[in-house]
């Protein structure tokens, strides 16, 4: 049954650029029919990440895990393709497949035993004489989201069958994925073993936002920087007109993707050494240096190296490719609450020292237990019960960081913000990805 | 041996102090039960044998727990304005090994329940302790793991040491 909303806005976002305002209403991040609408405006027609090919390198492989409130099974076939089904028995209904990984030969569904290859052909019905003659095994295997396609290994899924190509689709973002992925010698990049999972109670939004503000670093991780400070990484002061100890921009880069690009200061394990990492670890990070050069030459090794970039992916893949690689991913459960699952993105065949620095660098900054995500987290929880009760007294949140600047926009502006909103406000109009 | 203690009696008696400077958030005392090398380690995946090919949840050095710590310690680490107050219960201490050369390991089941922002939560897990004697009474702590039962799970904060 369709939530009403409690309040008709004539908008929900608004973007004057005469008058260089621009707001997000709140009542977008608390109203549970504002949830009920984007499942349909947005998650059921953006191409929506689904898993990385690196997760299941063999024929059989799979993982289990919910895209858009969908049980999906994400596994590799006979045929050696990334699949993705819907996790849900043709017969009755059941999640055919409930473990969270593994390899199987057989998808056996326990509740009457129909069970399916790794195709997803339907190739066992228990007592199969008692349908009709017209029953069609060959038209009950598992059932595929309308679209599955994939970019240099991310694989994504569409609900929306005439969805524009995945290709298309992630315009600008390509760029910068091509970038993460030359840190590698093989081009390739896997996930690491193991996911961090968490809940946050806040609207998943919010999360778009905190994964590429630039503004919010000072202040919200403190502790962190004073970490990187004591450790003896240098922070010069920022030059005017900066927040930060470097430059960094924000840009958009079509269909509400975009990225802060920033010059590096945290660090990198691929070849920009930090004395975090240990004098031990200098050998391995300058030949890492060394293959980058030798394999892109100065100018692009550079850019690899030097650079970092939080990348978002609309409406909630993050990728971002900082201190280390993260690949990021939430939904909503509720308004006020998301669920997020985390992973650890490194080149294939990297060295254990190097995968070391890598894993060391992750669980610092990311995760449950890191130095960095439980303030966002508490940030992002502060905002929910901020807004949650007072939105209709204090009904709009104030986006403008930079909007008067001509050209270039800082990472603590708010361009990239405004180009996920923007977006957001298209979509929920009723328009489709797309130019 | 001292006393009629059992070197089993001994650890369990360390590691209820090392739960209750935890309770007590007195956790420069807490760093320092812990050796120069030490590790501290709570794995992200049941049964995860290594923290170098799979993602942890935390896995510190002595320098991260330092880190840890003094972040703790940090008037603004924000997931602690308020601060946590916690309650853990250490139980079925069992002794694994207990080395000529001084060192025992421990197994422990640790039930943690922590109040923060008018919520409960609980941790539950089994904890491995490497201990070295460290004079005639005391033990240092070589190495924690904390296997929670949720660790593959929908988590929440990590914040207080477990």
């Amino acid at each position: 049954m369709p939530v009403r909303s409690e309040q008709a806005h004539s908008a929900l976002v608004i973007d004057d650029a005469a008058t260089q305002d621009f707001r997000v209403h709140r009542s977008v991040l608390v109203d549970p029919a504002i949830l009920e609408r984007e499942r349909r405006a947005v998650f059921d027609v953006c191409w929506l990440y689904a898993g990385h090919e690196s997760e299941i390198p063999q024929p059989g492989d799979f993982r289990t895990r919910s895209v858009a409130g969908r049980p999906i099974l994400f596994s590799r076939d006979s045929q050696g393709r990334a699949r993705v089904f819907l996790n849900t028995c043709r017969h009755r209904g059941a999640t055919v497949c409930r473990e969270s990984q593994g390899n199987a030969r057989l998808y056996f569904c326990f509740y009457h035993g129909w069970s399916y290859n790794r195709d997803g052909e339907l190739v066992g019905v228990p007592g199969a004489d008692a349908y009709p003659a017209g029953f069609d095994k060959k038209a009950h295997g598992l059932a595929e989201p309308p679209r599955t396609e994939s970019y240099r290994g991310f694989v994504f899924v569409n609900f929306d069958a005439s969805a524009m190509p995945l290709d298309e689709y992630l315009a600008g973002a390509k760029e910068y994925i091509d970038l993460v992925l030359d840190q590698s010698p093989s081009g390739e990049m896997e996930i690491i073993r193991g996911t961090q999972d968490y809940d946050i109670k806040a609207n998943w939004k919010l999360l778009v936002e905190n994964s590429f503000d630039d503004y919010h670093l000072l202040t919200t991780h403190k502790t962190w920087l004073d970490y990187l400070r004591k450790s003896g990484v240098e922070m010069k002061p920022p030059e005017q007109g900066h927040l930060l100890p470097t430059h960094g921009v924000g840009k958009a880069l079509g269909n509400g993707h975009a990225v802060i690009d920033n010059v590096n200061f945290r660090g990198r394990p691929v070849a920009r050494w930090i004395p975090i990492y240990g004098e031990q670890a200098k050998p391995e990070i300058e030949r890492l240096r060394a293959e980058l050069v030798a394999r892109l030459g100065e100018a692009r090794a550079a850019r690899v190296a030097d650079t970092n970039r939080n990348l978002v992916i609309f409406p909630n893949l993050v990728i971002n490719d900082g201190s280390s690689v993260t690949v990021r991913t939430f939904h909503p459960v509720s308004a006020d609450l998301m669920r997020v699952r985390a992973w650890a993105l490194g080149p294939r065949d990297e060295t254990p020292a190097a995968r070391a620095v890598r894993l060391d660098s992750f669980l610092t900054f990311y995760g449950p237990g890191g130095f960095a995500t439980p303030d966002d987290v508490e940030a992002l929880e502060a905002v929910q019960a901020g807004i949650s009760a007072t939105w209709r007294e204090v009904p709009w949140s104030v986006m403008t960081r930079g909007i008067a600047k001509p050209g270039e926009q800082l990472n603590t502006d708010e361009l990239h913000l405004r180009a996920f909103w923007k977006q957001w406000d298209r979509l929920m109009n009723g328009a489709r990805p797309g130019p | 041996m001292i006393g009629d203690s059992s070197s089993r009696e001994k650890a369990e008696a360390f590691l209820l102090r090392e739960a209750r400077l935890l309770d007590e958030a007195q956790y420069e005392q807490w760093l320092a039960l812990f050796t120069q090398d030490a590790w501290y380690w709570v794995p992200s995946q049941a049964g995860q044998t290594s923290p170098r090919d799979t993602v942890s949840l935390i896995y510190d050095d002595r320098r991260l727990l330092e880190t840890r710590v003094r972040r703790l310690l940090n008037p603004s680490i924000h997931a602690q304005n308020p601060p946590s107050r916690s309650s853990r219960i250490v139980a079925n201490v069992t002794l694994e090994t207990d080395r000529d050369d001084g060192i025992l390991e421990t197994r422990s089941k640790l039930l943690l329940t922590e109040y923060r922002r008018n919520r409960l939560r609980t941790y539950a897990g089994t904890a491995w302790h490497r201990l070295v004697r460290d004079g005639k009474a005391a033990f240092r702590i070589a190495s924690k793991r904390v296997d929670l039962i949720d660790c593959d799970g929908e988590l929440e904060g990590l914040v207080v040491p477990l």
